[in-house]
């Protein structure tokens, strides 16, 4: 049963190096001119952040280049505000995000039609938005 | 009887005692101790008994063909759910609606 022994040490040992050891963060300045285009929003804080949220952020930088320059403008308006949300509230966005495309397309479009008269109407009473409570 | 006997003691104690066995029996002694050893020729020569038994290779083969599908199972799956979060992250940030309608 040696090679089932090694094998098993291997995928434990590889297994604690990937849980276990500290990860490398990369500096704001290390990242590509294209990394930097993508996650500019976040480069104050960017020397701050774990290596396990860079690397997320770095997935999104690379999918970033696929967008049209509309989209890329709505990513940067709100990348700062996503990166405040806790993980918990990401997953509820996601989950919310997947039920809301679900429905059918003139609904959506109804709902999208109420929230920007929503918007405009908070727009008008006075610069108060909504602000995720905590960051983790 | 002593009770310090160490190995030493023992062996020349039985070699003396073999000397005192008859020629018949130092053969049929003999002869056992052969078939012993070739019993266990294959680890001294550094092959596993198991590799020569079919249904412990067999067992092996799969223990460790499980390990590595669990292993890349594991790791294809993680991996797929970062896709598929990355790219409904980028949907929910490229989209009309606001972020906070998502969230609150």
């Amino acid at each position: 049963m040696r090679p089932l022994r090694r094998l098993i040490s291997f995928a434990l040992a590889a297994m604690l190096a990937g849980t276990a050891l500290p990860a490398l963060a990369k500096p704001w300045t290390e990242l590509t001119p294209g990394q930097q285009e993508a996650l500019s929003p976040l480069s104050r804080e960017w020397d701050t952040l774990p290596e396990k949220k860079q690397r997320y952020y770095i997935e999104l930088a690379r999918r970033y280049h696929t967008l049209t320059p509309e989209k890329k403008h709505r990513m940067h308006e709100q990348l700062e505000y996503w990166s405040k949300l806790t993980p918990e509230q990401r997953e509820e966005a996601r989950r919310k995000y997947r039920a809301f495309k679900k429905l059918p397309p003139a609904t959506r479009e109804e709902v999208k039609q109420m929230v920007k008269e929503q918007e405009a109407q908070k727009a008008a009473s006075g610069p108060v938005a909504a602000k995720p409570e905590a960051s983790r | 009887m002593n009770e310090y006997l160490n190995i030493n003691t023992i062996r020349q104690l039985l070699n003396r005692s073999v000397a005192q066995l008859e020629p018949k029996t130092l053969a049929g002694l003999s002869a056992a101790r052969e078939q012993a050893l070739l019993r266990h020729a294959p680890e001294k020569t550094g092959r596993r008994p198991m590799a020569t038994d079919p249904r412990r290779r067999m067992v092996t083969a799969f223990a460790t063909l499980l390990v590595t599908v669990s292993l890349f199972g594991g790791v294809a799956y993680y991996w797929q759910q970062t896709q598929d979060n990355s790219e409904a992250d980028l949907a929910i940030l490229t989209d009309d609606m606001p972020v906070d309608v998502y969230v609150n």
